[in-house]
């Protein structure tokens, strides 16, 4: 694919890479234990001993940060992929068939993007608790209406193409036309919604973690660790860089790529 | 005749991918005062991009004039500025295109948009341009032109709005005006109108008219003298009546041989449907020497030796062919 | 010929499209296709020409059931198509197919041309891939397009190549009737000839019975046997092409015929030219006896108040205008 030659691309998509990479390999990396902390040697700046630091309990901040980097990797893939799932397929439905399920779903979609997303996703986490996975599932919920968007419209402006009546005459079935026709000509818009969701996903769990209400200890995800580091920014200003670091270049490497796939799609 | 508008030694790029491709190539032409001149070519052929650049519409980021100019009395229009361009077009030089419900601005009435024309080119107050525009509707045949001034594009059909259409093109009393393929998209009993009316009203108002088409039966209709195009150079320029019934370039025989047209009453056989193998080549894909060489019936080895010129032939038309003078395509095309 | 079973024959066929509208108080119906009767005989073409508001397109896209019809029955090799469902209406789609007017939209971008000739054998479950390959580079001979294309996407085609593309595909199930609507007129004169004659062939060698809708009368004329011409959702004139499209009876016919120029400046100008006014009519607002009466040249008062039959001459063609019938009270 020739977006991959744009410089844009292959930088987000290399460090992307080398995060995620990272995360994978976090237990055989020769790193600190980011559970044990030598409390005599808190709050201090990088060293030859600790690279990024120490935090308030005398942990290794880079040793976390690595570890960090699955939370809040895995929790933004996993929240978009399952509001794709559901939002998508939804979206789809609702363009194909129209009718009274379509009104019904847009309806609903659109009672739902009036609300301002985060503070859904606090009013979500408030009433089903906190933790990991009820974060994964409230910014999944987030995002279920922007597929659902996404697909719908997708599907609606290719309702009409020839080629879905040339199947129909065929003797084709409506799923066997959803699933050969529908899905494949709906795919770039939805992989490019989901790159841009990524990022967002990202900015979430890190605001709700920051919170304290996403994840919580001893699980650190990026957000936790700058919610924790706000704490101390003035005894140890450098502590909020670290993260904020990583989720502002996670973020627009995201954002970079999404971008891409969608000017591609428009050439 | 005078001559309204000179095309002189085109030369038109196209930018495909990353390269610049020749798209229309050493084109040149005059219409002249009061006729009706065609500009007949196949899709492909950079008769649309020819149009384009004489209203000086090309896409400027992907389509630019490379050399040649486009002479309007003494004024070179490719040379001029963007604002001076725009007082031309329009008033001077005015447009019917293709598509006459999609030209047409949703958004606003159809009276707003005529007496946009009439006060922008002519200066004219708001009254006295909305009769102006209630006499132009009138004479193109739109009943209870006054009331229609204020219904918008979607309450006219295909035909009407064509014909709101020319009398926009005729508001400024214009001295060209260039049809891009005017009846193309209208069903052929609105066709046969629309061309009676163009040929009509150019007449009235004085103006000549740069006819754009690809169906030599418009042309066969209207048209006063044909320039041929093909693979984006012209191949054969020539008054009505020769080139129909003697043309002088193989291309241009084998146009006529596949235009549609009904069997007369005595003719028995069926013609069969004629055809030219191939496909026209795109720009950058030319053979050398003649474009058309590869699909020639009467293609020989000297026609691939050098670039063919344009010449100057006896009766006074123009073909771009190395064996023109040896061929006999009357007689090729008395047997289709 | 005419004992035998015909391919296709339509009888009463009607389709309205309801439109409400929400300034409006009443809702808005529109007559497309109002009861029509067609035939087609194995191996025959027939030729369905008309303007825009016709019904031409709509009847086409009710006969395969793309729209629904009001009411009336759709026979092909005497079985209802209208009354079928499930699994034999599916089986009964094997035998009609449909080529589409726009070649641009009517392959599916995300498809490889051989993906695309083979789905009607893959929704069909016939044969297995090794066999399909096969049929698919058969196919492609058969419309004339180099076995190399099987693997290119269609964006790589040309219009004319997307279209003949299309017909493979169409003929791929052995198909007894094959309806094209417009196949030609989006593309040019020369590659529209091409497609025609390739038709012509196919019809030929494989015996298939066409439905060619067509606003071009002279492709009409040489391709088809029989020719119906609608107006406004009726059948005006039918009978043989050649003597219809030679001979035309009905003023709108003539009209028809006329405005095809002639490729001759010096002919075409001495004809006579019947110029209709008006535009084609809308079938949301029929007038109370003659759909023609408002553009006809040729209008009497009768023409106003009662609606005229198509009525057979006894020579097998049959017109619907008060000119040939007697006046009946």
């Amino acid at each position: 694919m020739t977006i991959l030659r744009r410089p844009s691309v292959a930088i987000s998509l290399t460090v992307l890479g080398l995060l995620a990479l990272a995360a994978i390999l976090a237990p055989v990396l020769p790193l600190a234990d980011p559970l044990r902390g030598d409390l005599m040697r808190s709050l201090e700046g990088p060293s030859a001993q600790h690279l990024l630091g120490t935090d308030t309990l005398g942990r290794d901040v880079l040793s976390r940060m690595i570890y960090a980097t699955r939370v809040s990797l895995v929790v933004a893939a996993g929240a978009v992929l399952v509001a794709l799932l559901i939002g998508a397929v939804l979206g789809m439905l609702a363009g194909y068939f129209g009718g009274k399920f379509d009104s019904l779903i847009s309806f609903i979609t659109d009672a739902y993007l009036a609300f301002p997303p985060i503070l859904l996703a606090i009013a979500i986490l408030g009433a089903m608790g906190r933790g990991t996975v009820n974060t994964v599932g409230a910014i999944a919920f987030i995002f279920v209406p922007r597929f659902i968007r996404v697909a719908r419209g997708a599907v609606v402006a290719r309702r009409g193409e020839v080629y879905i009546d040339a199947a129909h005459v065929i003797g084709a079935s409506t799923p066997w036309i959803i699933r050969k026709h529908v899905v494949p000509n709906i795919a770039a818009p939805i992989i490019v919604q989901a790159a841009l969701a990524a990022g967002f996903a990202m900015l979430a769990e890190a605001s709700l973690s920051f919170l304290g209400l996403g994840v919580q200890a001893p699980a650190a995800s990026w957000g936790s660790m700058l919610g924790d580091a706000s704490q101390q920014i003035y005894r140890q200003p450098l502590l909020m860089i670290w993260p904020g670091l990583a989720i502002a270049v996670c973020v627009f490497c995201f954002n970079l790529i999404g971008e891409a796939m969608r000017d591609a799609m428009r050439a | 005749m005078t001559e309204v508008l000179r095309v002189d030694r085109l030369h038109v790029d196209a930018r495909v991918g990353q390269k610049w491709l020749p798209v229309v190539t050493d084109v040149s032409f005059a219409v002249r005062a009061g006729e009706i001149m065609g500009l007949v070519g196949e899709s492909g052929s950079g008769k649309t991009v020819t149009c384009l650049s004489v209203l000086g519409l090309l896409p400027r980021t992907d389509v630019r004039v490379r050399t040649g100019a486009i002479w309007f009395h003494d004024r070179d229009l490719t040379a001029i500025s963007r604002r001076d361009l725009e007082d031309v077009r329009g008033r001077s030089i005015a447009m019917i295109p293709q598509e006459p419900s999609a030209s047409l601005n949703p958004a606003f009435t159809v009276g707003d948009q005529m007496t946009e024309i009439l006060r922008r080119h002519e200066k004219l107050g708001r009254a006295e341009a909305r009769r102006r525009a209630v006499r132009l509707l009138d004479e193109v045949g739109i009943p209870a032109a006054a009331s229609r001034l204020d219904d918008y594009p979607h309450h006219f059909s295909g035909g009407m709005c064509q014909r709101v259409l020319i009398a926009m093109a005729l508001a400024c009393n214009p001295e060209i005006i260039i049809a891009d393929e005017p009846t193309t998209a209208l069903d052929v009993t609105v066709q046969a109108q629309i061309l009676s009316l163009i040929r009509e009203k150019a007449a009235a108002h004085h103006a000549a008219v740069l006819l754009v088409t690809h169906d030599m039966g418009v042309v066969a209709e209207v048209c006063d003298r044909v320039v041929v195009m093909y693979a984006g150079q012209i191949v054969e320029s020539a008054d009505i009546v020769p080139i129909f019934h003697r043309p002088r370039h193989p291309y241009t025989e084998r146009l006529l041989a596949a235009t549609p047209r009904m069997l007369q009453h005595n003719e028995t056989d069926s013609p069969g449907f004629a055809y030219i193998p191939g496909s026209m080549p795109r720009p950058g894909t030319y053979a050398t020497g003649c474009r058309f060489g590869p699909r020639c019936a009467f293609h020989e080895e000297r026609c691939d030796a050098a670039e063919i010129p344009l010449r100057s032939l006896a009766e006074g038309n123009l073909a771009r062919c190395v064996r023109t003078d040896e061929l006999d395509l009357a007689e090729t095309r008395s047997r289709a | 010929m005419s004992t035998q079973q015909p391919v296709l024959e339509v009888r009463d066929l009607s389709v309205t499209f309801v439109r409400r509208s929400l300034l409006a108080s009443r809702r808005q119906v529109s007559h497309v296709v109002d009861s029509i009767d067609l035939t087609v005989h194995k191996g025959r073409t027939l030729g369905l020409v008309g303007e825009s508001g016709s019904g031409k397109s709509t009847t086409a896209k009710a006969i395969v059931r793309l729209t629904p019809a009001r009411s009336g029955s759709v026979k092909l090799n005497g079985v209802d198509l209208l009354s079928l469902r499930g699994e034999e209406l599916k089986q009964a789609r094997r035998r009609v197919q449909m080529v589409f007017q726009d070649p641009y939209s009517s392959l599916d971008p995300t498809m490889t041309v051989a993906e695309c000739i083979a789905e009607p054998l893959a929704v069909h479950r016939i044969g297995v891939r090794a066999s399909r390959r096969d049929t698919v580079l058969e196919m492609l001979e058969q419309v004339g397009l180099p076995t190399s294309m099987a693997d290119l996407m269609p964006s790589q085609l040309s219009g004319g190549q997307r279209q003949r593309v299309a017909i493979a595909r169409a003929i791929c199930l052995h198909p007894d009737l094959v309806l094209c609507d417009e196949p030609v007129s989006a593309l040019d004169v020369s590659t529209q000839n091409r497609i025609l004659q390739m038709l012509a062939d196919l019809r030929e060698t494989h015996g298939i019975s066409f439905v060619l809708i067509s606003h071009n009368l002279a492709a009409v004329q040489q391709l088809a046997d029989e020719v119906a011409v609608m107006y406004c959702g009726t059948i005006v004139e039918q009978g043989p092409a050649r003597n219809v499209t030679a001979l035309p009876k009905h003023p709108y016919t003539q009209a028809l015929v006329a405005a095809v120029p002639y490729p001759d400046p010096e002919v075409q100008r001495k004809r006579e030219h019947v110029v209709l006014s008006g535009e084609p009519a809308n079938p949301a607002n029929r007038p109370t006896g003659c759909v023609f009466q408002s553009r006809c040249p040729q209008v009497m008062p009768v023409c106003q108040t009662t609606t005229p039959v198509l009525t057979d001459d006894g020579s097998g063609r049959s017109v619907a205008c008060h000119l040939y019938q007697p006046i009946v009270g």
